[in-house]
């Protein structure tokens, strides 16, 4: 094998090392702080998504945060999904975040939403095969769903 | 041994098979020697030319094992680098993206399996970001709104 073959299956397998590592940063908040008292995590079913949306994978958490925890989580995000769709700042403090990463060598994408209300954090993470301006759409899909699943109607 | 036997005794138990390696080893001592009777001359190119080919033989065998020891080293190295790329890719696949059958709620650090309070929460969680990006938005569109009238 000669030296350009070395670096480019050793770049190959260090791109998939950081995305597999970058992953796993945010999974790690999920599970740090998913099971504590005060927070709220959710994990999502095939039997709720099911084929209605291209989401495949739906985690959400809702948790109490100071101001220094909520700056350590969004440069966590941020180092970890670097592309960012919408960030907005609110007293110099990170207010709202919607990032993605794209999987590599794949149409799948990772994303994830933060926001940061009267120090409590919302983190959803949404793992799907749809690019980043079909976003909406699918939140939509799946608002929808939550309606008509239950035949109860939820406000949000 | 060469003190029992004598030279010619002694090829002829070599072309009979009946020779043990020390005393073949005598023998091709005996005939590296300068003076060899000339009845044993044609004797002497035989085992000089036994003794050479063991020479390179062995010259082979400690050329060719470090070379056999670096392919080895360079497919188990390969290998070991394709397993954890295997385990990597395996674990980022798996374990983050993997739907589950069913929906798990953790709410205050305890289990919830109950559907409508798993959806109703998922509902506030989604109206938690949608607000925010709708508050980003407006927030945009009032700074555009001022900058337009200034």
């Amino acid at each position: 094998m000669n030296t350009f073959k070395k670096i480019i299956v050793l770049s190959g397998f260090i791109f998939a090392c950081i995305c597999a590592e970058a992953q796993h940063n945010v999974e790690n908040i999920f599970r740090n702080y998913g099971k504590r008292k005060g927070s709220t995590f959710i994990d999502l079913g095939k039997a709720v998504l099911g084929s209605h949306t291209k989401i495949s994978r739906y985690k959400s958490l809702i948790f109490p945060a100071d101001t220094a925890l909520v700056n350590v989580i969004a440069n966590e995000i941020k180092m970890s999904y670097r592309e960012t769709l919408m960030e907005s700042m609110k007293d110099g403090q990170f207010e709202t975040g919607y990032y993605y990463v794209k999987m590599p060598n794949s149409s799948e994408y990772a994303y994830i939403l933060f926001t940061n209300k009267s120090q409590l954090i919302t983190l959803v993470y949404i793992f799907g095969t749809f690019p980043p301006d079909k976003l909406n759409n699918e939140l939509n899909k799946l608002k929808d769903l939550f309606i008509t699943v239950n035949d109860k109607q939820i406000k949000l | 041994m060469i003190r029992n036997y004598t030279i010619g005794e002694l090829i002829d138990k070599y072309f009979e098979g009946l020779t043990s390696l020390e005393e073949e080893q005598e023998l091709r001592d005996y005939f590296q020697q300068e003076n060899v009777p000339e009845a044993y001359g044609v004797y002497k190119s035989i085992f000089q030319y036994f003794t050479s080919e063991r020479r390179q033989e062995k010259q082979k065998i400690t050329v060719t094992a470090p070379k056999k020891m670096r392919i080895l080293l360079r497919w188990t190295s390969l290998a070991a680098a394709c397993l954890l790329l295997f385990f990597c890719l395996w674990s980022f696949l798996h374990t983050e993206n993997t739907l589950p059958n069913t929906s798990v709620a953790y709410i205050d650090g305890k289990k919830c399996t109950d559907m409508e309070l798993i959806q109703q929460e998922a509902s506030r969680s989604l109206a938690n970001v949608s607000d925010g990006n709708k508050e980003a938005c407006s927030a945009q569109i009032g700074i555009l709104d001022i900058i337009m009238n200034n």
